[in-house]
């Protein structure tokens, strides 16, 4: 019997807890005669007798916790929050995402606002325009109805009158085409309807008023943010 | 489980204080002494036996009735140690018994056997530690401490086999052992 085959066989009579039999009288016989010539498997028949009537003969011994707290415990009611308890992680994080996202959502056009007050009420845009039209950037709801040239027309002439606060009224006058006097071209019926078309002399005049004004805060009271409006030329006043 | 046992378990179910104190006492020696064993901390296993008990009484109603309490118990209890070796090993202030075996400056304790099994115990793997604590301390069979730690027999056996070896080679090496 080699070393291997005597451990294998003490594994076996320690897994059948037969350790009263780690005697070395008291082993197989096989066993025996193998462990006179072997040093090393005698030590470890030693080291086995120990540890096992060690383990025996150290019992940890009793507890000192009374039986009456473990009853208060059992029966008493669970926690409110025990059942939810390990939802908690997760309802946090679902706030933080609803609170992040409520930030983004109304934070965000505080700063577009911002960003559309320094916006200079007119200006011409003559980008993606067709010829005939220009295009300039407005306030739609702007405030400020003195901003709406008032227009006369009679025979041959055309009269635009720009009323601004504080200051004299603006005037402006052309003689009208042939064209426009067989039929009114759109921009003056807006004009009339006060849907401030203005010609291309007239923008650079309102430019050029708007830039003394405070223009800032005529957006400020825009509440639906500048868009495109479309202005027709006047051909009387080019 | 004999009948007595079963009646017993019936009435804890039912909410019968006094059959869950007798339940208690009935077990409280083995489940403290599997949690010292696997600590090495007698007020920490006293807190896990309280705790692995009040766990094992509201579960109740989920044991096999047609297999043995005791190592539905102990599992209860291995788990719950488990859960707290881990915890110590987040602080390294705890497990002093696995620092005290690695630091081989410490002189041998003067062939005291059962506290050199302590120490031997605390630096063994903790699979192999309640394996081998189930198997010859708490005297469960391998099919027992396999369903008890939900591994094959090959496996428990396998840990009871390597811990006992670790054990062994320790005690030779810390010079506790007779040597022939």
């Amino acid at each position: 019997m080699n070393c291997g085959e005597f451990e294998r066989r003490l594994q076996h009579l320690l897994d059948e807890r037969k350790q009263k039999l780690l005697r070395e009288d008291d082993l197989p016989a096989p066993m025996q005669i193998h462990l006179k010539d072997c040093g090393e498997c005698a030590n470890l028949v030693s080291g086995y007798r120990a540890l096992l009537a060690t383990l025996s003969a150290s019992h940890p011994g009793t507890s000192a916790f009374r039986a009456a707290n473990v009853i208060e415990l059992t029966t008493a009611a669970p926690h409110r929050l025990g059942r939810f308890r390990s939802l908690a992680p997760l309802a946090t994080a679902a706030v933080l995402l609803i609170a992040t996202f409520m930030v983004y959502q109304y934070g965000a056009p505080a700063t577009v606002k911002q960003a559309r007050i320094e916006q200079p009420i007119f200006v011409p845009s003559y980008a993606n325009s067709p010829p005939q039209e220009h295009a300039l950037t407005t306030v739609a709801s702007s405030s400020r109805p003195t901003l709406y040239p008032s227009m006369e027309i009679n025979e041959r002439s055309l009269g635009l009158m720009l009323n601004l606060a504080g200051l004299s009224p603006v005037t402006f006058s052309a003689e009208l085409l042939d064209s426009h006097l067989i039929e009114r071209p759109a921009w003056m019926v807006q004009v009339s309807d006060g849907l401030k078309p203005v010609t291309e002399r007239m923008t650079g005049t309102l430019n050029a008023l708007l830039q003394a004004l405070p223009g800032a805060d005529a957006a400020k009271e825009g509440s639906q943010g500048a868009r495109y409006n479309r202005y027709y030329p006047c051909d009387p006043l080019a | 489980l004999g009948n007595e046992e079963l009646q017993l378990i019936d009435r804890c179910l039912a909410g019968e204080q006094a059959a869950m104190t007798e339940f208690v006492e009935r077990f409280r020696t083995p489940v403290f002494g599997l949690a010292y064993r696997m600590l090495g901390h007698r007020h920490d296993a006293e807190d896990v036996s309280q705790e692995s008990f009040v766990r094992a009484l509201r579960s109740l109603h989920q044991w096999d009735r047609s297999r043995a309490m005791l190592p539905w118990l102990l599992a209860i209890v291995g788990n719950r140690c488990r859960t707290l070796l881990a915890s110590r090993r987040k602080r390294p202030t705890a497990g002093l018994a696995a620092d005290q075996l690695a630091d081989s400056r410490i002189e041998p304790q003067t062939q005291n056997l059962a506290e050199e099994v302590s120490l031997g115990l605390a630096g063994l793997r903790v699979e192999y530690r309640q394996a081998f604590l189930l198997f010859h301390e708490q005297q469960l069979s391998y099919q027992e401490i396999a369903e008890s730690m939900g591994k094959p027999v090959g496996t428990i056996k396998t840990w009871v086999h390597r811990g006992r070896r670790e054990l062994v080679e320790r005690l030779k090496a810390r010079g506790v052992v007779e040597v022939s």
